[in-house]
């Protein structure tokens, strides 16, 4: 009976009841669509760059991150393939080799990282054979060695494809070679700073150009992106003497992103309970301070202060358990309505693809997520329907009877 | 009996010496803050006297804890109020079945009675009625039902013809009337109402918070 009165209460003001609900509701629908966007742009961005570049995981020789040097290779090369070759829980690997490069063109100069790669081993693990203009991944050459620009590289160089660039680095006899490749194609990623630096060649030409036996760079892409850390300290331990990053080791800003994308998502749901627990201390208290008398006449009758207390309670998490759902319904609609459509955000495209985000966003949010605010919104609801519950207790029945209206 | 009332201490009762004795039709009488509505939250528990003691059956009630007196209210004590004081969600079935549900009845025990009381009160053909589908007199009648619903010792009725007219309260008072001499209920109400005084078998009349007269007629 006292669940009934409580739900039966609501509804004694229902506009009053209604504006609630629904201000209850669009502010979970709208925190969950910024947290969703924003855990999709976070997701997007950091799988662009997984699958673009940066793989699950990198091995390198200690000193290769820190000095660059073409001799600081891979040591125990074979023994890793081996491992890798082994595990079930890899689905790509690529070796690479890189050397830190000027590249000159009869329109232009620049900086280059020239990245060495076996094209059916990088297809494993990279998407670039995938960002193409003319979808040319070294199948197509003739006599001279291929390369591949991006585009804005091949802006900067007006090196078109089938014009010849030049190449000078330094070998692993530590002397000056110079080298001549034609452009065969032209990538374009969504992260303008990667492709401003980055160049592919054939590994097999770039080693003879080095006259370099080994590989620097071993990129691995994992069956499931959760296991990238265990399997990480699985490869440290079994190759102690090399240096295996995580793709939060070799790009921390993404990892960081995805921290503060956490933080952001923990300040949010505060401010979507806070916003909730306001709503309903101010409805409870308004809808106790007008039920003073009724609730005077109850104590008189002889309900006891902790029924009274468990109506009030009973109200709040009605309240709840209406907006909770109809917000997260709603959400949960619109979510999976644009995780498949996507969110069209062209008109910012150059902007985004600055910090290597594509023009679409897909919104995402975990499952767990939806019941983690449900629970949040009940425990909500019962903490901020306390206060007026106790106001309720501490009115004086013969008072209330004698003087509330 | 002392209360505040802004700055000012206002005694509101002073030396009362009253015996209920069960099966009475008591009327308290007097002007208006003469301290009758005091001396029946006294009664009921709703106040606690400053000084004396108030004893029902074998229970000295001004020792009882808080949470003991609402209990204790809840099975021995029946409330009229003046303006009906329905709990204005719930049917008319529904407020008289309430106390009973607050005592725990078993369910077959609550649709009997509830149903029992609402016809004795002339209203059975209105028992999914709300307070605000029915008159002024209907409403003070299912709260009559709903004061006897838990069985008390004795029902106390503020003022309860007060916010009626003439035929209602005559139809109100009737029934009290027929329940007191019938199931030997125990009314104490306060009243300055010609009818109801005319109704009493005991009328204790208090002025300025002192009993001057207890008459029975």
């Amino acid at each position: 009976m006292i669940i009934k009165i409580a739900f039966k209460n609501i509804w004694r003001n229902s506009l009053r009841s209604w504006t609630v609900i629904i201000a209850i509701s669009l502010g979970i629908f709208g925190g969950l669509a910024v947290i969703s966007t924003a855990t999709g742009l976070s997701k997007m961005r950091q799988n662009n760059a997984i699958e673009t570049y940066i793989s699950h995981i990198q091995i390198h020789d200690t000193n290769f991150l820190q000095y660059a040097r073409t001799n600081d290779t891979i040591n125990q090369k074979t023994d890793i393939l081996s491992f890798l070759n082994l595990s079930q829980l890899v689905s790509g690997i690529s070796t690479r080799i890189k050397a830190e490069s000027f590249i000159q063109s009869a329109g232009g100069t620049s900086g280059v990282i020239l990245n060495g790669i076996t094209p059916d081993q990088e297809k494993s693990v990279t998407r670039i054979y995938q960002k193409l203009k003319k979808g040319n991944y070294f199948q197509d050459y003739k006599r001279k060695p291929p390369i591949i620009l991006s585009q804005i590289l091949s802006t900067k160089l007006n090196a078109k494809i089938n014009t010849t660039v030049q190449c000078s680095f330094v070998n692993s006899k530590g002397e000056p070679a110079v080298c001549l490749f034609k452009v065969i194609d032209i990538f374009q990623t969504n992260n303008s700073l990667y492709d401003e630096v980055n160049a592919f060649v054939k590994a097999e030409d770039l080693k003879s150009y080095n006259q370099l036996s080994g590989i620097h760079e071993i990129a691995i892409k994992l069956e499931n992106e959760s296991n990238v850390e265990s399997f990480r300290k699985k490869l440290i331990e079994n190759f102690p003497n090399h240096q295996i990053d995580s793709w939060r080791g070799i790009a921390p800003e993404l990892g960081y992103a995805d921290k503060m994308m956490n933080l952001i998502l923990i300040i949010f749901l505060i401010i979507i309970m806070l916003a909730l627990a306001f709503g309903i201390i101010n409805t409870m208290l308004m809808a106790v301070l007008e039920r003073k008398k009724e609730l005077g006449m109850l104590l008189s009758i002889g309900m006891n202060k902790r029924k009274v207390f468990g109506m009030i309670i009973w109200e709040s998490i009605f309240l709840a358990l209406l907006s909770g759902p109809l917000g997260l319904v709603c959400s949960y609609v619109a979510i999976s309505i644009f995780a498949k459509k996507g969110i069209d955000l062209s008109f910012a495209a150059s902007g985004l693809k600055s910090v290597g985000i594509e023009s679409t966003i897909y919104p995402y949010v975990e499952n767990s997520f939806y019941y983690i605010i449900s629970i949040m919104v009940i425990l909500t609801a019962i903490l901020s329907s306390i206060y007026p519950a106790i106001k309720a207790l501490k009115l004086n029945p013969s008072e209330t009877l004698r003087t509330a209206n | 009996m002392t209360y505040q009332s802004g700055d000012i201490k206002v005694q509101a009762l002073q030396n009362i010496d009253l015996t209920i004795n069960p099966g009475e039709f008591t009327a308290i009488v007097g002007p208006s803050g003469s301290g009758k509505t005091t001396l029946l939250n006294i009664i009921g528990g709703l106040d606690s006297p400053t000084k004396g003691s108030v004893k029902i059956n074998d229970t000295y009630i001004t020792q009882l804890h808080e949470d003991e007196l609402i209990d204790f209210r809840l099975h021995n004590i029946g409330f009229i109020f003046q303006s009906y004081n329905l709990i204005p969600v719930l049917t008319a079935k529904e407020n008289v079945e309430f106390l009973m549900l607050l005592q725990n009845r078993e369910e077959e025990f609550r649709s009997e009675r509830t149903l029992k009381l609402l016809k004795a009160v002339g209203l059975e053909d209105q028992i999914y009625k709300r307070p605000n589908e029915m008159s002024g007199g209907q409403q003070q009648r299912v709260a009559v039902a709903r004061a006897l619903a838990s069985k008390p010792s004795f029902i106390l009725a503020d003022e309860p013809t007060a916010n009626l007219d003439s035929k209602s309260s005559e139809n109100l008072l009737n029934i009290m009337q027929k329940l007191n001499k019938n199931e030997k209920t125990t009314f104490i109400f306060s009243t300055h109402d010609q009818r109801v005084i005319n109704k009493a078998n005991r009328i204790v009349t208090i002025e300025d918070g002192k009993i001057i007269s207890d008459t029975s007629q």
